[in-house]
């Protein structure tokens, strides 16, 4: 901070002379440092509310004989041009679409410029107190077809269902479509359209767009009828009926399935190695011990994991007393060399193993009524979950996961029970949906004066003196006629049912349970079968040669040498335990071992826990097809 | 600022109810039955959400019926039904609110459908537009 002072300037004078003013004036400047900061936390929010208008249309008769259509084509209204007929088709399972005339403005034409233009069709009751539109068609325009000699444009308009569908999230699919989606069911798919098709597939229903090209999935079942057509309602002539083929029917559906995984085991025993250095088997090897190396060397190689050891090393010597022959004289012990080596030994040992598992699963599905009435009508499907997991790494490594010390692990990380479970659940629903559907292209069809209100997501039941059924509106037409000034809805509704009957009772989809994969292969009693690691002396009667003799194998030798300190004197004398009649290389009686050293084998994993195994599974699932009224009167 | 929630026709949030797209209820009258009609509400922004301002987070959004005229003409807002599944619309109690629950999140998979019933009890022939939904005061956020 700098601060001055600045005065006025003096003024000198006498009496009447101008007043000696003096002015001080202080001024501070100040120069502050630093940086000012303020912390500013901004958080964008909006409020408001969300509102619907609801348009209460109220006529006394659906027979509207006073009507007009609004079409807008890329947002301006166009209705004014248009001329001879409109038609809008609806389908289960397909994109909506309309077509319509329109007379272009004179002028140039360039009917591209309209492709892909937006759409919407409205029929509009004209009432003498207003109009109620409805809206019948939302979407785009597919194909501007320009006839130079009428000099009329022919829209052909598509709802663009795929499209839509195509650009959801995967998470709207799952909400708007349900079902389920396994990949090893279905495999891998990318793209949306074919996931929805996918998780379709286990949805007894239709996804299509509504009038305002809102994509929608409709049950075929359990919709409540909107609306009774009687004779009086139906133009004349119109009704008509179609009735399945047997030949499209399906009434059961066997799924072959498989699931393939490793079983994950492990085993851990603790082994220990005694050579009493006491008695007369020390006596006999001639006071030697196996070296840490040769110990640790063998349990290396027998194909496990060395977890943790302990080895307690020998006395280099060994004090033996006065052999026999050796020179007297109290001057103390004799001693033998033992070389070192180890006299106690304990390892703890694990050892991993993968077994690879499929499940077989033959899981049917039937629609029992159906069976009794048609007969056998099958149709197979397929299925198969693997994991691309090796137990390679696994079986190496004993720190890698998963630890299956506690019990036995079924394990596919990537193609998990979990995963698995939902592939059966898939299967069984996609052959429920196969069969229903093939029970369900029975149709009842008639038309009536214009109903903008009917719907894909609407059952209808017709109530005539021939024909009476009821069903989900499975396809519709309107068909509009400005030149002629008639407007007809034609309809058909989709028939569920079985020729007999059925009294079938569905059963729920559950999954099988899981194998006991152990029970299935049988116990491998590997315990049992752990060998002793002892000391096994060739020339005594206690240890005959075997294969199966683990731990020090060694002769006998012939001669020892003692050591005496006192003397500084060696004294070799014949082993008492040494039996020259049965040595000389040759194999007598279990004498003189062929094979010298340490040696461990741990038991082998049985080929049953090694081998691949397959696990056959079978389930049965009764499915009931829903009965749609529906009688014929001649 | 408006809330980017609205209402809309289809479940991938395409089609906005507006003034002039509404929903459109056609009644039969007499002998018409009650139309079900079913609506989402929700937002095609990302990662946004709304809760009641009255107390964010605590009080839950609710879409109720108005009635423009306050029971003039047209129909009484006791004509509609809010449920969250068509087959709840049975227990429903006639021009009752509809809570559903304290927060929304943007996105089509997120939005929350649910289904109006209207039984037209006006016997005159005419269009009648005094009804609507709306829901109360929203406060937008990002999530």
């Amino acid at each position: 901070m700098n601060e001055f002072e600045l005065n006025g300037s003096e003024v000198n004078g006498s009496a009447g002379a101008p007043i000696d003013l003096r002015a001080v004036i202080r001024v501070t400047v100040s120069n502050p440092t630093g940086q000012a900061t303020a912390p500013l936390a901004v958080s964008v929010t909006s409020t408001g509310t969300a509102a619907a208008p609801i348009s209460v249309g109220v006529i006394s008769s659906e027979l509207t004989t006073a009507w007009t259509v609004k079409v807008t084509l890329a947002g301006d209204n166009v209705s004014a041009r248009l001329t001879g007929a409109l038609r809008v088709r609806a389908e289960e399972d397909a994109a909506r679409t309309a077509e319509f005339t329109l007379l272009p403005s004179a002028g140039a034409v360039d009917p591209l410029d309209w492709t892909s233009a937006a759409v919407t069709l409205d029929f509009i009751r004209v009432l003498p107190t207003g109009s109620i539109p409805r809206r019948i068609f939302t979407g785009k325009v597919d194909l501007a077809d320009y006839d130079p000699n009428t000099r009329q444009v022919r829209f052909q308009c598509t709802d663009d269902l795929q499209n839509v569908v195509a650009g959801l999230s995967k998470a709207a699919i799952d909400a708007i479509v349900g079902g389920t989606y396994s990949r090893g069911a279905q495999g891998e798919i990318d793209e949306h359209w074919d996931y929805a098709q996918a998780r379709l597939d286990s949805v007894a229903g239709s996804l299509d767009c509504n009038a305002y090209a809102g994509p929608r999935v409709s049950l075929w079942d359990g919709l409540a009828t909107w609306k009774v057509f009687d004779e009086d309602d139906i133009l004349d002539q119109s009704l008509g009926i179609e009735l399945p083929r047997r030949k499209e029917l399906v009434n059961q559906v066997e799924i072959a399935y498989e699931y393939r995984y490793h079983r994950l085991r492990e085993r851990w025993a603790s082994v220990g190695f005694s050579a009493s250095i006491l008695g007369v088997g020390a006596y006999a090897r001639g006071y030697t011990f196996p070296k840490r190396q040769e110990i640790e060397s063998a349990l290396g190689s027998i194909g496990w994991h060395v977890i943790s050891s302990a080895f307690q090393q020998s006395y280099d010597y060994v004090k033996i007393g006065d052999p026999a022959g050796a020179p007297p004289g109290g001057a103390g012990d004799w001693w033998i060399v033992t070389g070192g080596g180890v006299s106690n030994a304990q390892a703890r040992l694990a050892q991993r193993h993968g077994q690879p598992v499929t499940e077989a699963y033959t899981l049917t599905v039937t629609a029992s009524d159906s069976l009794a009435a048609n007969g056998l009508l099958a149709k197979p499907l397929r299925g198969a979950l693997a994991s691309e997991w090796s137990p390679a790494a696994w079986e190496a490594d004993m720190t890698l996961t998963p630890d299956a010390s506690a019990g036995n692990v079924d394990h596919a990380p990537d193609a998990t029970r979990a995963d698995s479970d939902a592939a059966i659940a898939a299967l069984v629903n996609m052959a429920r949906r196969t069969i229903l559907a093939s029970h369900r292209t029975a149709r009842v069809h008639w038309s009536v004066p214009c109903l903008p209100e009917i719907d894909l997501d609407r059952a209808a039941e017709i109530d005539t003196s021939t024909v009476a059924a009821t069903g989900k509106i499975a396809q519709f037409e309107h068909e509009i006629d400005l030149g002629a000034g008639t407007a007809i809805t034609r309809v058909a509704i989709a028939l569920s049912g079985v020729a007999a009957g059925g009294i079938a009772v569905s059963d729920p989809v559950t999954v099988p349970s899981a194998p006991d994969v152990d029970a299935e292969v049988g116990e491998d009693d590997w315990a049992a079968e752990l060998p002793d690691f002892n000391v096994h002396v060739g020339g005594m009667n206690t240890s005959n040669y075997s294969d199966d003799l683990m731990g020090y194998l060694c002769n006998a030798p012939a001669t020892l040498t003692a050591y005496n300190f006192t003397l500084d004197q060696s004294f070799s004398f014949e082993n008492p335990h040494y039996d020259a009649a049965t040595l000389n290389g040759a194999i007598l009686n279990g004498y003189d071992f062929p094979v010298t050293g340490f040696r461990a084998r741990m038991p082998g994993v049985a080929s049953s826990h090694r081998a691949a195994t397959e696990i056959p599974i079978s389930q049965s699932y009764t499915l009931a097809i829903p009965e749609n009224p529906f009688t014929l009167s001649a | 600022m408006t809330t980017s929630f609205k209402f809309y026709h289809d479940a991938a949030l395409t089609s906005e109810v507006t003034a002039a797209n509404p929903v459109e209820i056609t009644a039969l009258h007499p002998g018409g039955a009650a139309t079900d009609v079913q609506l989402w509400i929700g937002s095609t922004e990302t990662d946004v959400q709304v809760q009641a301002t009255s107390d964010p987070g605590v009080d839950d959004i609710e879409i109720s019926i108005a009635d423009s005229d306050g029971g003039g003409a047209g129909n009484a807002d006791t004509a509609c039904k809010l449920a969250t599944s068509q087959a709840a619309l049975a227990a429903a109690v006639a021009g009752d609110p509809l809570a559903i629950g304290p927060t929304l999140t943007s996105g089509t998979g997120n939005a929350v459908t649910f289904w109006l019933r209207v039984t037209n009890a006006q016997a005159t022939v005419g269009v009648y537009t005094d009804l609507s939904l709306e829901t109360n005061g929203l406060t937008e956020t990002p999530t």
